[in-house]
């Protein structure tokens, strides 16, 4: 089974940032990419991009991570869903991202949705009830 | 309140407006969105509780808000362009008040304002609404430096 690929929609080079943090812990990792709104970028032009990005890898087994539920990035990439070897979770962040990199060979698409999202929710603690208060 | 944002809805700005005011209600008139049900889904998912979500075509928009105008103090209606805006008057929605929130940089379109950009044809389409009596303000979210399109004007 091919390596699943990871595409990351963002608000700006977040999702360049969350790449580069993930390889600093990960090590070098292949079929990551990321696409980037740029400020004052229309959405029309935003989903060009995104769809010049996916058809490069079209067909193939593809996660997208985008950084904001309801944001300009979501609304535009959201629709990827409905393609039948692409899943789409919101709430980027690093310990999803870690999670589906180094987790991708071991599951299905599907569950690696499930997996990431789960990852992303249970990485937010609050520190001060949970150690010492 | 009639807005203008190729966005459409985008959370952190939508939930904005709707605190400042209280709507409770935003309907898209875009002919695209409204012929598009997972669009309308994927965009209503993101509006904040309590917000109804409803999207028309531009005309089919124009006979449910005059149906209606009670409601309009409790309405944001959201456009893509200024095009959409200027079939919203022409076919009959008096509306007196358009904000510009939000317009995205494209080939043929200059920047006017903020994040907003708008074309040759774009601008003319606003003076035209402008010569109408409508106030035209350029504002993405309350609290933000707004700008009146009758002190722009003279500078494009």
């Amino acid at each position: 089974m091919a390596m699943v690929n990871i595409v990351l929609v963002s608000h700006g080079e977040l999702g360049d940032a969350l790449i580069q943090a993930a390889e600093m812990i990960a090590g070098p990792a292949e079929r990551l990419f990321s696409v980037p709104l740029l400020p004052g970028e229309s959405p029309e032009s935003f989903g060009e991009k995104l769809d010049a990005a996916l058809r490069e890898i079209a067909g193939e087994e593809t996660l997208v991570l985008i950084d904001l539920f309801g944001g300009t990035p979501y609304n535009v990439a959201a629709r990827q869903v409905l393609k039948e070897n692409v899943e789409c979770v919101t709430g980027a962040n690093l310990p999803m991202l870690l999670e589906l990199v180094m987790s991708r060979d071991d599951a299905t698409l599907a569950e690696l949705a499930e997996d990431i999202a789960q990852a992303g929710r249970e990485s937010v603690k609050n520190l001060g009830p949970t150690l010492c208060k | 309140m009639v807005r203008i944002d190729d966005r459409m809805i985008h959370g952190q700005v939508i939930a904005v407006w709707c605190k400042h005011q209280s709507f409770d209600r935003i309907v898209i008139l875009d002919d695209g969105v409204a012929a598009d049900p997972f669009m309308v889904e994927v965009l209503g998912l993101a509006a904040p509780p309590g917000l109804q979500v409803d999207a028309f075509s531009v005309e089919g928009g124009i006979q449910v808000l005059n149906e209606d105008t009670s409601s309009w103090g409790t309405t944001m209606v959201l456009l893509k362009s200024p095009l959409s805006a200027k079939r919203l008057y022409d076919g009959g929605l008096e509306y007196r008040a358009l904000n510009v929130g939000g317009i995205g940089s494209g080939p043929g379109r200059k920047n006017i304002f903020k994040n907003i950009a708008a074309s040759e044809e774009e601008i003319e389409i606003l003076k035209y609404l402008m010569d109408e009596g409508i106030e035209i303000t350029l504002l993405t979210v309350p609290g933000e430096k707004s700008k009146l399109f009758s002190d722009l004007v003279g500078k494009l």
